[in-house]
């Protein structure tokens, strides 16, 4: 018999704010324990909850970003259990009625085709803090740093079919909400965390077979990984006979393998209720509009433009739009340098070759659009040359210093000097005779190799037309 | 109403009670549904709950940032060592 | 027994033209409250010194040629607020060594007006009950018969002249059963007008702070200092409704008091007899009266317990033996969560807890939480139809005595103690609690109910026909234990 895969993802994305979503300790991250806390969010006695407008503006944007239906009266729940990184014994959670729902986002399937991922929900909600092993083991740590930390929780229906739609679809939700400017997104940071369901049913079935919920993976292939892995351990069960058992699995990166977490899934009962510490949010017609007037250009046609606006190729406007950072990068180069082509060449060249050797975002990478525009300006001028570029970037990308100076510093400045580049080019002549004799016989490839022979002399720094122009008026025919 | 039922709120809200405490509260939260029997004959049809004690919306703070004193913060604790709180291994 | 009693206000006024000093009251009232304490056992904590470093600050502050409202009012705090430094038992024995690290904003804003604070005042089992009989440091003696209870600690401090100012929680009525047990003033204001930040509520629906004094004109003085939005309590932004312009006098003659004198009570005949004696009172001050008649008011009490209960279970939560309090001795997280919650929660916090959890769970909360939800609504929009025939409303506030001590009733016959009150407080309305006479020697109030933000004008009536209050016999000689 032949299965479907069902598979739906829920994925927790952190949202970028200063301060946490009820209290204004900072959100980021610090390595040391305990330190972003305070009485509110270790919920001490008579404390209350403070929302953080910025929180809220962010959410409703990934809302509609994601084509959500925004609530225009919503709130905050309690969601209640225990555990010890939650402090007031409940986790504050839009339960009942989310900012936003019934929301899609299109992928391409395996085959490449496109496919409508239905969002049931996007809501708002507190994150826990972490639970640590202490290594002697007698005892479990924790540390609130990370309690409070505004989140958006993204819920998909299951409308999932394959491992890789499930990574196209966590590859898209990351570009859009980047571009919306709502999250970093990063998987490995843990600012974007994903659980997925899966199950297996007869093909033609309407019903769902019994799922399993998968966690701990960290990062999209991981993702993609432990569904693969899942699915084969489902379909195994299935095939003989046997049932699967609905529990959560956690899958462990170093023998990619899934192991039982917790027994059987139960249907927790939270007892959720609104929680009468916050107030309601509501939002008119015209302020959901607003807010959608004012979403980001998303992805796509952001890259609609550069091909319009910068005559850029379809294939540069595609890469440079692949990361709200690259192409923010790209037009920042363009207000100091207006050769769309040529700063697209560069950053899909060489920049991107620099940073994946480094593996270090755009974001953090210290050769800005500055330094960009004035590499390329000195080439124009002919102050260098390409290749010198390259070498020059490189230093840049390391040490921040701005190109001139570098050039400056090491000497590097283009030899554009006619009666500087004669006496090299006498010496290139003198020593090569072949090919000049080869070049007059016609065989004008011959200058090349003389051309770069002279380079070779100035390492690298003549001016190579002018070279070629002043070695075809010596040689030449006359 | 059953000590079942009973037992599972007291497993839910994590209090430890004896068996004679639990004889005695399953005894008296029966009274107690009983007394409240008379709520539910309430016609409330087509009433919208009163979710909210207050009438406030959109009470918004900006998002800013500032850190607070922990060192009292952490004086309050039972059981704090070097950053940490601690509690009983924890087995997933 | 004649003896008449300074109001805070003219005592500030006192110690604001130099007639007086901080610090000399305070002297002497730390001895008074000292000696009472001991046959009362009014408070959990007396700030001998914090007070007398307070009084020391406020007679710099006037020498400075500062207006301090509140200049030197001595000023007993429930337990349940946070003060910054100070302990916070919050009614909990597990919570005895509980140093807060922060202020609740009603102290602040106190203690800012020239408040001394003078100690904290007992209170029920995590201030769950309007006896305190349920306190785990055991009962807190009324001064007029040390055979009942105070009712409220804090009430029983005015009352017996250990402070002229207290500031108290309400939930279903602690507050105004304790008033009314002690033959005081008590305010339940409207939901919004003090910050509830720093109180820890076992009910964010309907725990508040509340003040509590030998007048409502000093009620007044510290309900302007106290009120106002403080974006720490959401529920605050009502204050921004207030009228600029303080009201100037009224005017009896456009007021009507509405009078309902309850139903099927032990006590409605007493009851009926003092609503009729202040209903004259008001009708001799020119006063409109109009009988008003409550349909839905029966059933409220059940709805209130049944929120308040949901709500207890939740907010009682955090109580977890790991950030702060106590943490049981444990060999797993269940056990150090089941006993540590174990001793910090009295008898009466684990039932409520318990069954606030059975209310909350899936087949029960249709039927009884949400419908509970439900009568609020209908009870809010009852109460809303009585104040467009009335202005505001006088209904009985207790219906016993208050208790004897060591004679415990069962819990649901406590719960309907609250009877008059937590229909109050669940409708949301601003109450007062004032004397109203004396039944076998003990004083009795009654309650005066106005709409949303009727406070100002419910302190203004009931000035209208205060009396200065007796004072109790144990609180006449103070010294004599000494």
């Amino acid at each position: 018999m032949d299965y479907e895969v069902v598979i739906g993802l829920e994925v927790h994305v952190e949202l970028k704010t200063e301060s946490k979503l009820f209290c204004s300790c900072p959100n980021c991250f610090v390595p040391e324990p305990n330190v972003n806390t305070c009485p509110v969010c270790l919920g001490f006695p008579g404390t209350l909850p403070r929302l953080n407008r910025e929180a809220v503006k962010l959410a409703l944007t990934a809302s509609l970003a994601l084509n959500c239906r925004i609530a225009l009266r919503s709130w905050f729940d309690r969601k209640n259990y225990f555990y010890p990184d939650i402090p007031k014994g409940y986790q504050i959670s839009q339960f009942y009625e989310p900012i936003g729902s019934r929301g899609s986002l299109t992928i391409e399937d395996d085959l490449g085709r496109p496919k409508v991922i239905r969002i049931g929900r996007v809501h708002m909600e507190e994150d826990a803090g972490k639970l640590i092993h202490s290594p002697t083991g007698d005892a479990s740590l924790v540390d609130y740093n990370r309690a409070g930390v505004p989140l958006v929780e993204i819920v998909t229906e299951p409308d999932l079919r394959t491992p890789g739609d499930a990574r196209r679809y966590l590859e898209k939700l990351k570009i859009i909400l980047q571009y919306a400017g709502v999250s970093d997104c990063k998987m490995e940071e843990g600012s974007l965390r994903c659980d997925a369901n899966i199950s297996l049913r007869p093909s033609g079935s309407e019903t769902l077979g019994s799922k399993t919920e998968l966690k701990n993976m960290n990062s999209f292939k991981a993702v993609e990984k432990s569904l693969e892995h899942e699915i084969k351990r489902q379909r195994a069960i299935l095939k003989s006979g046997k049932e699967v058992i609905s529990q959560t699995l956690r899958w462990e990166e170093e023998s990619q393998k899934t192991i039982v977490m917790r027994g059987k899934l139960q249907a927790h009962d939270y007892r959720c209720f609104a929680d009468c510490d916050l107030a309601p949010i509501e939002l008119t017609a015209e302020e959901v509009e607003e807010a959608r007037a004012a979403l980001p250009e998303m992805a796509e046609a952001r890259a609609e433009r550069f091909v319009h606006d910068y005559k850029l190729p379809d294939y540069d406007a595609l890469m440079l739009t692949s990361s709200r950072g690259l192409a923010d990068y790209f037009e920042s180069c363009l207000e100091f340098y207006n050769n769309p082509k040529n700063v697209s060449n560069w950053i899909m060249g060489e920049l991107s070759a620099r940073l994946n050797s480094a593996g270090i975002e755009i974001e953090s990478c210290s050769f800005g659009p500055e330094h960009m525009a004035e590499l390329l300006r000195m080439i124009d001028e002919n102050l260098i040359s390409g290749k010198i570029a390259k070498d020059v970037l490189e230093k840049a990308f390391y040490s921040g210093k701005m190109p001139r100076r570098i050039v400056e510093e090491d000497g590097l400045l283009q030899i554009s000097d006619q009666s500087e580049l004669e006496g090299i080019i006498e010496k290139v002549i003198k020593e090569n005779p072949d090919s000049v004799g080869n070049y007059r016989r016609g065989k004008t490839k011959a200058i090349g190799f003389l051309v770069g022979q002279v380079m070779k002399e100035t390492r690298g720094k003549a001016n190579p037309k002018l070279v070629n122009e002043l070695l075809v008026k010596k040689i030449g025919f006359k | 109403m059953d000590m079942a039922e009973l037992e599972k709120a007291i497993g839910t809200i994590k209090i430890a009670v004896s068996d004679t405490e639990k004889e005695e509260l399953l005894a008296g939260l029966k009274d107690f549904l009983r007394w409240l029997e008379p709520v539910k004959k309430i016609d409330t049809a087509n009433v919208e709950p009163a979710f909210f004690s207050h009438g406030a919306v959109n009470i918004l703070r900006e998002d800013r940032s500032e850190k607070a004193d922990i060192s009292t913060l952490r004086r309050a604790a039972p059981d704090f060592d070097e950053g940490f709180y601690r509690v009983p291994p924890v087995i997933d | 027994m004649e003896a008449k009693r300074k109001s805070a206000h003219q005592l500030a006024r006192e110690i604001g033209n130099g007639q007086n000093t901080a610090r000399r009251l305070t002297e002497e009232g730390l001895k008074r409250c000292k000696n009472l304490n001991a046959s009362l056992n009014t408070f959990t904590f007396i700030a001998e010194n914090e007070a007398l470093e307070q009084a020391k600050r406020v007679d710099k502050m006037i020498a400075a040629g500062e207006e301090l409202p509140l200049a030197g009012v001595p000023l007993a705090v429930k337990d349940d607020f946070c003060c910054s430094g100070l302990p916070a038992s919050l009614g909990s024995a597990a919570f005895k060594n509980f140093v807060s690290p922060y202020s609740a904003a009603a102290v602040e804003a106190l203690l800012e007006a020239g408040c001394v604070l003078i100690g904290k005042t007992n209170l029920d089992d995590m201030g769950m009950g309007s006896s305190t009989l349920s306190s785990p440091f055991g009962p807190s003696l009324n001064p007029w018969s040390t055979e009942y209870a105070a009712g409220s600690a804090g009430a029983a401090a005015v009352s017996s002249g250990q402070c002229l100012l207290s500031l108290e929680s309400d939930t279903g009525g602690a507050l105004r059963l304790g008033a009314s047990h002690c033959g005081i003033f008590g305010l339940r204001p409207t939901p919004g007008r003090i910050s509830r930040y720093g109180l820890s509520a076992f009910s964010s629906s309907f725990s508040q702070a509340g003040i509590a004094a030998a007048n409502p004109e000093d009620i007044g003085v510290a309900l302007e200092v106290l009120s106002g939005f403080d974006e720490r309590d959401v529920s605050t932004v009502l204050c921004r409704e207030l009228p600029q312009e303080k009201e100037k006098d009224i005017d009896p003659g456009t007021i009507t008091i509405g009078v309902w004198d309850g139903d099927g009570d032990r006590q409605s005949s007493a009851n009926r007899d003092l609503i009729s004696q202040t209903g004259e009172k008001f009708r001799q001050g020119d006063f409109k009266i109009s009988e008003i008649s409550l349909e839905l008011f029966q059933e409220t009490l059940r709805a209130y317990y049944i929120v308040a209960f949901a709500e207890a279970s939740s907010n009682l939560s955090r109580y977890d033996g790991i950030r702060f309090g106590e943490a049981a001795a444990a060999r797993n997280l269940d056990e150090l969560y089941e006993q540590s919650r174990r001793c910090t929660f009295g008898k009466e916090a684990r039932r409520r807890s318990i069954f606030g959890t059975v209310l909350l769970g899936k087949d029960r909360f249709e039927p009884y939480y949400r419908q509970a939800l439900k009568i609020r609504r209908l009870f809010q929009e009852e109460m809303a139809r009585v104040f467009k025939q009335c202005d505001l409303l006088l209904l009985p506030v207790v219906k016993n005595l208050a208790p004897l001590i060591g004679r415990e009733a069962g819990f649901i016959d406590q719960y309907e103690e609250d009877y008059y009150t937590a229909p109050i407080s669940l409708a949301g309305l601003p109450a007062l609690s004032l004397p109203a006479g004396t039944i076998e020697n003990m004083p009795v109030g009654l309650q005066l109910v106005g709409p949303p933000l009727a406070d100002d004008l419910i302190l203004k009536v009931a000035a209208g026909i205060a009396e200065g209050l007796s004072i109790p016999p144990i609180a006449v000689r103070p010294g004599r234990d000494s």
